[in-house]
């Protein structure tokens, strides 16, 4: 796990060292499994409601084609 | 308790007597006032060198209840606790060097009036109960400059125990982590903070055929702490003997910088107070190289602690100990291209891939602490 220190504009402003005792809100870093470089933009995981919001519009896009149709291509 | 409250005094202190004939007749009045001359004046008797309405209210003894807050009413209370089924124990908190350690919350030891963790007075002391028996008593707070080994003391119900806590001063310490609620304790007098940065990673090493040869490996991270740059990554090379042999070898990763260094003596602190040490993370290896060049190094993170950061590289050297330094060379070592070799018959199966580069190492911060 990294932990990376962001900005106010989410920029990386440093990747620190980190016991799982700790709490990283505590030094404003948040815990990432991916690499990122010091001066990157951080860019957070979708969470779970993201997710499920694409799989809605996902299955909307289907159906709709269903009703028209029209032969399936990925949105 | 009630102090006497007289109303018939003179300016200088003499309070009025009356004197009697032996029939009881009233004679005169008298105004006296000792003419001793007293080496020692002695401790004078009154609510407040007997009890006071402090220590009264924290016996349970209220305003309400004043007339009867006497020093034996106080005596029984506390005589009643004693044999109320609790344990109470007296723990002596004494440095290393002898001196009483007044000030320190023990644990384990919980204070008669109000439950709360028990702290010793001027004299190192602590009075209070266990809620276990045998009863081990420690310092509550974790002082980064302290250490006192838990004592472990059978109490006698109805009694008061004695024990000793002994505190050792901690004159170094190193943190490889982030740390949070580091406090030093009110017996630390200075303290001298060393820091690096994390090193840089390495680039990842390059991709290379016996037909191309083209791509370079990654060039290293840069260090934390205003560290080194990471050196640049090499091209792949390929060679084709006479005899009809060769071999292609994918560049080399660039080796991570190390991370810049600093250090500040007599640095401004404040006892009992929490402070977080940030530890910079070395610098992830670059990626490999695939069918093109391979990722460079990452940046190393920066330390930090009670001010301190920055950092350069005139010097590469940080606290090992109280009175010893040590070398920091914590930058990802260069990823060497992996390489293979051919003969005529396997010319075009001749491909190396890269691979990821070395990571580089945590940052560190060391601290010298004088008491």
């Amino acid at each position: 796990m990294y932990y990376y220190v962001l900005n106010e504009q989410n920029t990386i402003t440093n990747s620190i060292v980190l016991s799982e005792s700790e709490d990283p809100a505590v030094f404003g870093a948040v815990a990432d499994e991916r690499v990122f470089d010091i001066g990157e933009t951080y860019t957070p995981l979708p969470t779970e409601t993201d997710d499920l919001a694409s799989m809605l519009i996902d299955h909307e896009y289907r159906l709709t084609l269903l009703e028209l149709g029209i032969e399936g291509s990925e949105p | 308790m009630r102090d006497r409250v007289s109303t018939q005094v003179l300016a200088n202190g003499a309070i009025r007597y009356a004197v009697y004939d032996e029939t009881g007749a009233f004679l005169r009045y008298e105004y006296m006032l000792p003419a001793d001359e007293p080496t020692e004046p002695g401790t004078p008797l009154n609510k407040a060198t007997l009890l006071s309405d402090e220590t009264a209210a924290a016996l349970g003894l209220t305003e309400e209840s004043n007339t009867s807050s006497t020093v034996d009413r106080a005596i029984d209370t506390l005589r009643s606790f004693l044999f109320s089924g609790k344990t109470v124990f007296r723990v002596h908190a004494k440095l290393q060097n002898g001196n009483p350690a007044p000030g320190m919350t023990i644990s384990g030891l919980k204070s008669m009036v109000d439950n709360s963790a028990a702290v010793t007075d001027a004299n190192g002391d602590a009075v209070g109960y266990s809620e276990t028996n045998p009863a081990t008593f420690g310092l509550a707070a974790s002082y980064v400059d302290l250490s006192a080994p838990a004592v472990t003391v059978t109490g006698t119900p109805g009694g008061i125990t004695g024990a000793t806590l002994t505190i050792n001063f901690v004159n170094f310490k190193s943190f490889t982590a982030s740390t949070s609620n580091v406090q030093f304790s009110p017996f630390c007098t200075r303290v001298d903070v060393s820091l690096c940065g994390g090193g840089g990673g390495s680039g990842g090493s390059g991709y290379c055929t016996m037909r191309n040869d083209s791509f370079k490996g990654g060039n290293g991270g840069k260090g934390g702490n205003n560290g080194e740059y990471g050196s640049s990554g090499t091209k792949g090379t390929t060679q084709y003997n006479d005899d009809g042999s060769g071999y292609a070898r994918g560049g080399d990763g660039g080796k991570g910088g190390r991370g810049g260094v600093n250090i500040v003596e007599n640095v401004t602190f404040t006892a009992n107070t929490n402070y977080n040490v940030t530890v910079g993370s070395g610098g992830s290896g670059g990626t490999a190289g695939g069918i093109s060049n391979a990722g460079n190094g990452y940046g190393g993170g920066d330390s930090s602690f009670l001010g301190v950061s920055g950092g350069s590289t005139s010097s590469n050297k940080i606290y090992s100990s109280f009175t010893e330094l040590k070398t920091v060379l914590n930058g990802g070592g260069t990823k060497t291209g992996g390489i293979d070799y051919f003969y005529n018959d396997n010319y075009d199966n001749t491909v190396v891939f890269g691979e990821t580069g070395n990571p580089g190492g945590s940052g560190e911060v060391a601290i010298r602490m004088y008491h």
